[in-house]
C-alpha cells in the first residue's frame, strides 16, 4: 500500500520535473525571441541602408527562430517574399548544378525551364525591388551562366559530331539538339531551321556515304532508322524520306532491269519492311507492287501454256514477297490434271517406272497414273478421286518371275472400270495372262483371273477368245465370258491341233500394243524423267503436218505445224506427240525417225 | 496461588492526546506507540504522526505552487508577442507572492484540518502497526516475559478499549507484587463483564491504593455484587470497597446502598472518617446513612473514644 507520504512526495516531484522542463521552455523561448528581436532590428537597419541581399539575409535568419511575432507586419510579408525567391532560386540551383555535371539533358531542361517560368512570375509581380532581388541571387548562383554553358557546349558538339559524320549515337545528339531552350538558337522558327540545315546536311552525306559502302538492305534500315529517330523527336524529315525513295528507285530500278528476281524480292522485302518510315504514296513501293503484278502475270502466263514447272518455279521466287501457297495450289490442279504421272512421282518420289500409264476418268478416279517397274515386278496406282479429294495410291506385287507386259484391256469390270492385263512366259502355256482391277475404295488392286493359255484375244468388255487355255478350252479355240467370277468357259469354237506347233507369230508384245492403242483413250505411257522432249529433226524437214485435237487420226484437225521450227513435246503416246502449239494443246503423229 | 515477582515498570509518557504517542517511519510506513525511537526494521528515527502529516500538507502546498508556476510557464510558452510575454510574466509572478502570503498566513489551519482526513487514511496502517504488536505481545507471554507484556499491553490499551485487552493486562498484572509507586490503574481495566481476575486484582488494588476506586469500578462492584460476595472474603471486599466510595461526597450519594449495606465491612478508620462526615454535615437524603451509620458505632464503638461524642 502506497502511503500518502509516499504519494505526496512522488506527485510533488513529478510537478518539479514538469516545472524544470518548462522554465527550460520559458528560458529557450526568450533567449530565441531576444535573438530575433535583434536580427530583425538588424535587418531592418540593411534595408534602410538598401542592402537588400544582407537584409533578407538576416531576416531570414531572424525568421528561424520561431517563438515570437515581432516587427512591422508589410515589411515582414515582403521580405518573406523576397525569402522564398531566394530559396527557390537555391532549390534550383541544387538542382540544376548536379543535372548539368552528370548530363542529365531531361533534367537539366525541366530545372531550365521551372527557372524561366519563375523568372516571369517574378517579373510579373511588378515589385522592383523583387526583380532586383531576383537577378541578384540568380547571378550569385550563377543560375543562367551555367546553363548558357552548358547547352552553348551541347551545340558545339553536336554540330562537330555531324560535320565529322563521326555521330556515336544518334539518337542521344538529336534528342540533345532538340531538348536546348529555343533561346540558344535565337527563336523557335531559328532554331527549327538551323535543325533541320545541320540535319539535312549530315543525313545527306551521311546516305551517300552508305549507299557507296553498304548494302541495299543496310542502307535503307540505318536510313529508316534515322527518319524513326526524328519522327519520334517531332522533327519533320520529310527530305530524308524523298532521298531515301530516291535512293531506293534507283536501285530496284536496276534489278528490275536486270531481270535478277532474287535481287528484286530481297530489295522488295526489305523496302516493305520500312513501309511504316515511308511516305503514305511511296512511289517505290508502287513500282514493287506493279512489277509483282507483271511477274504474277507472267507465271499465270506459263501456267496457262502448260508450263508448270517454269510458273511454280516463278512463284516460289516470289513466295517471299506474297504468299503464293493459293497460287501454288491453283498451278498443282491443272499441272495434275494434265500430267497424271505427277501423282506417282509424288507418292513415289524415289522410283523410276516404265512405262507410266496415264488417264482419267476410270475406277472411280478423276485421274490416275500406274507405273510399272519390271525388276520388282510390281505395278503402282496413284490417283485423285475427284479434284478435291487426298490422292490414293497403292501397289501390287505380281506373283510371276519373268519379264511382263502390261496393257489396259478392253475389258471391262464395271463401266469405266477396265481390266488391266499383265502377259507373262507361262509355264504350261506359252503365256500367263492376269487381270487386275484397282479397287480405290479398298485401297488395293483385285486379281480378276489368272489363266495360263497360248493366245488371248480380247473381243469386246466382257468376251474373250483363248487360244488352248489350260483347263477348260484345253486344244480348244474357245470363247470365255468375263464376269464376276472372273474368266468362265462358254463354248468351243474351232478344234485346234493337240501337237499342232504354235507359232510365236502372235507376239505378245505387239497384241497387247495393239490392244493398248486400241483401247486405253487418253492412257499415255511417258518417257520416264523427261515429260517434255524436243522433237528431233527429220530428212522430211520443210513440210507441214497436221495436228490433231487428240491422239488419232480420228481427232479434228485443229492446224498444222512447220516440222522445221522448234517444236516443244509436252508427252508422247502410241506413235503420237503432244504439242505445244499456238498456246494450246495438239497431237501430231510421230515422225518414222523418231521412234 | 501463583509467585508474584517484584517489578519495576518504565517510566509511561504522559500525552494531552492519545495520537501523540503515534509514531511513524516513514520508509516502511509502519507506525509505533512503544517506546522505541528508531524503526526495527530500516533503522531511522520514527517521526510523530503530527510532524509526519504537517509535511504532507506541505508537499500538497508545494505541488499547487508547482502547477500554478507550470501554468505560468505554459502561458508564456503559448505568448505569442513581447508584451504578452512580458504580461503573462508579470500576472504569474503576482499571482504567485499571492499565494505565498496567503500560505504563511494561513497555513496553519489547513495543517489542522488536514490532520484528520490524514488519520482516517492512515487508519488501515494503524491497524496493521498495533496488530504486530499484539503479536509481540504475544511472543513475550510465551516467553514468560510479562513485565514486557504489560509495558507494551498498557500502551496498546490507550488505543484499544477492548474487554480481551483489559482481561489480559489484569491476566499480567495478577503476576506481579503490586506497589504503591508502580502508576498502577484500574478504571482503565475494568472489564464490562465479571471477571474473576479482575475482582482479584481489585482486592490487591484497593489495598494499596485505594483512591483508584472511582465511578467506574464502583458501578461494577454494584452490578456484580452478588458474584464478588461468592468470593472468598466477599463481604471483606465489598466494605473495602465501600470505604474507598467514602472519598468524596458524590459517591456517598451515589452508593449509598453500597454503603449502607456493607456498613459493617467497611474498616474501621474509613468507617471513622464517615462518622466524623456524617456527625458534621446533615444532608438530605442520607437519613437512612445516619441510622446505618448510629447502628453500627453503638453496636461496636460505643466505648471507643475516637467515636466519642460523635453519634
Ligand atoms: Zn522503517
Amino acid at each position: 500500500m502506497i502511503s500518502s507520504y509516499q504519494k505526496s512526495l512522488w506527485s510533488r516531484n513529478l510537478m518539479l520535473v514538469l516545472v524544470v522542463a518548462a522554465v527550460i521552455g520559458v528560458a529557450l523561448k526568450i533567449g530565441w525571441s531576444l535573438q530575433k528581436i535583434k536580427l530583425y532590428d538588424q535587418a531592418l537597419a540593411y534595408y534602410e541602408a538598401k542592402d537588400l541581399v544582407k537584409a533578407e539575409e538576416t531576416f531570414a535568419k531572424a525568421n528561424e527562430h520561431a517563438g515570437i511575432e515581432y516587427g512591422d507586419e508589410a515589411w515582414t510579408t515582403q521580405m518573406s517574399g523576397l525569402t522564398d525567391i531566394r530559396e527557390e532560386l537555391e532549390s534550383l540551383s541544387r538542382q540544376a548544378q548536379p543535372a548539368i555535371k552528370d548530363n542529365r539533358e531531361e533534367e537539366v531542361l525541366q530545372t531550365y525551364r521551372s527557372y524561366q517560368s519563375f523568372k516571369r512570375e517574378v517579373e510579373g509581380r511588378q515589385e522592383a525591388q523583387a526583380a532586383t532581388f531576383f537577378q541578384t541571387i540568380s547571378t550569385r548562383l550563377g543560375l543562367e551562366k551555367g546553363w548558357s554553358a552548358y547547352y552553348q557546349q551541347a551545340i558545339q558538339h553536336a554540330k562537330a559530331q555531324m560535320q565529322s559524320l563521326q555521330v556515336s549515337d544518334q539518337q542521344a545528339l538529336i534528342h540533345t539538339l532538340v531538348l536546348v531552350p529555343d533561346e540558344f538558337f535565337g527563336g523557335t522558327e531559328k532554331k527549327a531551321q538551323e535543325l533541320e540545315t545541320h540535319f539535312r546536311r549530315y543525313e545527306t552525306a551521311k546516305l551517300q556515304e552508305r549507299a557507296d559502302s553498304l548494302s541495299f538492305l543496310d542502307v535503307i534500315t540505318q536510313t529508316a532508322k534515322s527518319i524513326e529517330l526524328y519522327r519520334q523527336e517531332g522533327i519533320s524529315s520529310d527530305w530524308l524520306q524523298k532521298q531515301l525513295e530516291r535512293y531506293a528507285k534507283g536501285e530496284i530500278g536496276r534489278v528490275i532491269r536486270q531481270n535478277d528476281l532474287p535481287g528484286f524480292v530481297a530489295m522488295a522485302k526489305a523496302y516493305r519492311q520500312i513501309q511504316n518510315v515511308l511516305p503514305d504514296k511511296s512511289e517505290v513501293l508502287a513500282t514493287i507492287e506493279t512489277h509483282l503484278q507483271s511477274l504474277i502475270e507472267q507465271a499465270e502466263k506459263y501456267a496457262k501454256q502448260h508450263k508448270f514447272t517454269k510458273a511454280t518455279d516463278l512463284y516460289q521466287e516470289l513466295s517471299g514477297l506474297l504468299d503464293t501457297s493459293s497460287l501454288l495450289a491453283g498451278v498443282d490442279e491443272p499441272w495434275t490434271q494434265f500430267d497424271p504421272s505427277r501423282l506417282l512421282q509424288q507418292k513415289y518420289p524415289d522410283q523410276a517406272f516404265d512405262p507410266v500409264f496415264t488417264g482419267s476418268d476410270h475406277w472411280g478416279a478423276k485421274t490416275y497414273a500406274i507405273g510399272v517397274d519390271q525388276k520388282e515386278r510390281r505395278i503402282y496406282f496413284a490417283a485423285k478421286p475427284t479434284e478435291n479429294e487426298a490422292p490414293v495410291s497403292f501397289d501390287l506385287a505380281l506373283d510371276i518371275d519373268t519379264d511382263f507386259t502390261f496393257t489396259l484391256s478392253k475389258l471391262e469390270d464395271d463401266h469405266d472400270s477396265p481390266v488391266l492385263l499383265v502377259s507373262s512366259v507361262g509355264k504350261e502355256r506359252a503365256y500367263l495372262y492376269t487381270g487386275v482391277v484397282p479397287q480405290l475404295s479398298k485401297n488395293s488392286f483385285d486379281t480378276r483371273f489368272v489363266i495360263e493359255a497360248d493366245d488371248l484375244t480380247i473381243e469386246d468388255a466382257a468376251r474373250v477368245i483363248v487360244k488352248n487355255a489350260v483347263g477348260p478350252g484345253e486344244h480348244e479355240l474357245a470363247s470365255f465370258e468375263f464376269g464376276r467370277k472372273g474368266l468362265e468357259y462358254v463354248a468351243k469354237l474351232e478344234d485346234l491341233q493337240p501337237e499342232h506347233e504354235e507359232p510365236a507369230d502372235p507376239a505378245s508384245p505387239s497384241a497387247t500394243e495393239e490392244e493398248g492403242d486400241s483401247q486405253s483413250g487418253q492412257g499415255t505411257p511417258e518417257l520416264p524423267g523427261a515429260p517434255s522432249v524436243e522433237v528431233p529433226h527429220t530428212p522430211s524437214a520443210g513440210h507441214s503436218v497436221d495436228v490433231y485435237a487428240g491422239p488419232g487420226k480420228e481427232y479434228k484437225v485443229i492446224g498444222q505445224v512447220s516440222l522445221d521450227s522448234s517444236i516443244q513435246v509436252v508427252t508422247d503416246l502410241n506413235g503420237w506427240y503432244q504439242i505445244q502449239f499456238d498456246g494450246k494443246e495438239g497431237w501430231i503423229e510421230t515422225p518414222k525417225t523418231a521412234n | 496461588m501463583r509467585k508474584k515477582i517484584g517489578v519495576l515498570f518504565r517510566k509511561t509518557q504522559k500525552t494531552a492526546y492519545t495520537f501523540e504517542r503515534l509514531k511513524a517511519c516513514k520508509h516502511c510506513h509502519t507506525y509505533h506507540v512503544l517506546w522505541d525511537t528508531h524503526c526495527e526494521e530500516c533503522g531511522r528515527e520514527y517521526q510523530p504522526i503530527r510532524k509526519l502529516s504537517a509535511s504532507v500538507t506541505r508537499r500538497y502546498v508545494q505541488t499547487r505552487f508547482l502547477l500554478m508556476v507550470l501554468f505560468v510557464c505554459l502561458a508564456i510558452l503559448c505568448a505569442k508577442s513581447l508584451p504578452q510575454i512580458l504580461i503573462a510574466g508579470g500576472v504569474g509572478i503576482l499571482l504567485l507572492a499571492l499565494f505565498y502570503w496567503m500560505q504563511k498566513k494561513y497555513g496553519s489551519y489547513e495543517r489542522d484540518a488536514q490532520f484528520l482526513p490524514f488519520l482516517s487514511q492512515e487508519q488501515d496502517a494503524i491497524k496493521k502497526s498495533l496488530v504486530h504488536h499484539l503479536e509481540e505481545i504475544g511472543a513475550d507471554v510465551k516467553a514468560e516475559r510479562y513485565k514486557e507484556a504489560y509495558e507494551k499491553i498498557r500502551e496498546i490499551g490507550h488505543f484499544i478499549h477492548s474487554d480481551t485487552i483489559k482481561i489480559r493486562k489484569i491476566m499480567f498484572l495478577n503476576h506481579f507484587i503490586l506497589r504503591k509507586d508502580m502508576e498502577l490503574e484500574l478504571e482503565t481495566v475494568t472489564p464490562s463483564t465479571y471477571d474473576k481476575d479482575f475482582v482479584e486484582y481489585l482486592r490487591e488494588v484497593i489495598k494499596v491504593q485505594p483512591s483508584l476506586v472511582k465511578k467506574s469500578v464502583l458501578d461494577y462492584a454494584r452490578r456484580y455484587k452478588a458474584y464478588i460476595l461468592l468470593q472468598e472474603n466477599g463481604e471483606q471486599l465489598m466494605g473495602q470497597i465501600a470505604g474507598a466510595a467514602l472519598r468524596m461526597r458524590p459517591y456517598i450519594d451515589q452508593y449509598q446502598d453500597l454503603i449502607i449495606e456493607f456498613i459493617d465491612f467497611i474498616p474501621r478508620d474509613r468507617f471513622l472518617r464517615l462518622a466524623k462526615l456524617v456527625h458534621t454535615h446533615r444532608h438530605e437524603g442520607w437519613e437512612l446513612l445516619y441510622a446505618a451509620t448510629k447502628r453500627r458505632v453503638d453496636a461496636q464503638f460505643a466505648f471507643d473514644p475516637d467515636f466519642a461524642g460523635i453519634s
